[in-house]
C-alpha cells in the first residue's frame, strides 16, 4: 500500500529533510506533496488525495494548528491522519497534537521512528501488510 | 548554573548536528576547524524563557551541512544554506530549551535570521553560555543568551 504525503514547513530544507527520512524509512510512498505553510497545505488537500499530513508548527501564514482545525472542521479532511513534526517538544504542544487526533514526532527524528509511527498511525504492519482501518475509522479525538 | 548550561548547549548541538545534518562534533577543534567564521543566525524565543540563541559556522561546513540536510540531486543555493543554518539553530533551541526549562514549560521561537558575526558578542552582565563544536573541516559556535536564568527542573511531570 503506497501512502500519498503531505509535507508541510516553511523551511524547503526541512521539506526535503522530512522526505529523504521517509525514502529511507522503508514506507511505501506514493505521491509526495509539499507546501510552505497552512494555507497552502489546506489547497494542496483540496486539490488531492493525501494519506497523512506532516506539519510543523511554526509557520508565517497559517501555523501548522490553525491548519489541522481547518481539516478538522471539514468533511472531506477530518479523518486525515495528521503528524505534527516540531521543535518544540513541551507537553503543551504535545497536548495540542493529541487534542486534534494528531501524532507527535521531535525534531530531530530518525528514518526507524518515522517508520514505526506511520506504521502505527496507518494500520500498517512491519511486513507492509494493512491491518484493520482501526484508526482512520475512530476518526480523531476531539 | 553556567556551567550546567554550557554541558546542556553542547549536548543539544552536538545532537541536532548528529541528527539533520549527520554530522558528528568533536569538543576539540583543529588547525583546520579553527577557521574564521563564516555565517551566523539568530533564533529569539520568549514564554517560560526568554532570549536568544546564535549559531555561527566556519569556513565550507555551510554548503557541506546543506547537502547532508539536502541529499542528492539538488542544487545547494546561498538561500538553502542559509535555510540550512537556520533550522539547525531553531532545532538546537528547541532542544537546549526543553533541556533546561522541562518539558512542562512551552517557549515560541521566532523565525531564524541572519545576522552579523557581531551578534555572538553577549552584552556584558547577561546570562549567557557559548560553546564551539568542532566537525568535520569546521566548527560552530553558539552562543544561548536568557534574559533570565530558568527555575530548577525538578523532573516532577504534570498530571
Amino acid at each position: 500500500m503506497s501512502l500519498n504525503l503531505l509535507v508541510v514547513d516553511d523551511s524547503a530544507v526541512m521539506r526535503s529533510m522530512i522526505i529523504k527520512t521517509l525514502r529511507l524509512s522503508g514506507v511505501e510512498l506514493g505521491e509526495l506533496y509539499e507546501a510552505a505553510n497552512g494555507l497552502e497545505g489546506l489547497r494542496v488537500l483540496e486539490a488531492n488525495h493525501v494519506d497523512l499530513v506532516l506539519v510543523d508548527i511554526n509557520m508565517p501564514v497559517m501555523n501548522g494548528e490553525e491548519m489541522i482545525e481547518k481539516m478538522r472542521a471539514n468533511p472531506e479532511t477530518v479523518f486525515v491522519p495528521v503528524m505534527v513534526v516540531s521543535t518544540d517538544g513541551s507537553a503543551a504542544c504535545q497536548e495540542m497534537a493529541r487534542r486534534h487526533g494528531a501524532q507527535f514526532v521531535h525534531k530531530p527524528f530518525t528514518p526507524e521512528k518515522m517508520r514505526d509511527m506511520i506504521r502505527g498511525m496507518m494500520g500498517v504492519t512491519n511486513d507492509g501488510i494493512p491491518e484493520s482501518r482501526a484508526v482512520s475509522s475512530d476518526g480523531p479525538d476531539f | 548554573m553556567m556551567e550546567s548550561l554550557k554541558a546542556e548547549l553542547f549536548q543539544a548541538t552536538a545532537l541536532t548536528f548528529e541528527g539533520l545534518a549527520f554530522s558528528f562534533p568533536s569538543a576539540e577543534l583543529s588547525e583546520e576547524e579553527a577557521a574564521p567564521l563564516e555565517a551566523a543566525v539568530e533564533v529569539r524565543f520568549q514564554g517560560a524563557l526568554s532570549g536568544r540563541l546564535v549559531l555561527a559556522v566556519s569556513g565550507k561546513i555551510l554548503r557541506t551541512l546543506t547537502g547532508n540536510m539536502l541529499g542528492e540531486g539538488r542544487e545547494i543555493t546561498r538561500s538553502l544554506q542559509f535555510d540550512a543554518l537556520g533550522e539547525l539553530a531553531n532545532v538546537t533551541c528547541g532542544n537546549v530549551l526543553g533541556m533546561i526549562g522541562g518539558k512542562d514549560k512551552r517557549c515560541l521561537l521566532d523565525a531564524p535570521r541572519p545576522v552579523e558575526l557581531g551578534a555572538l558578542t553577549p552584552p556584558a552582565g547577561q546570562k549567557a553560555a557559548a560553546v564551539q563544536v568542532g566537525l568535520d573541516g569546521g566548527r560552530a559556535e553558539v552562543l544561548l543568551v536568557l534574559d533570565r536564568l530558568p527555575a530548577p527542573v525538578t523532573g516532577v511531570t504534570q498530571p
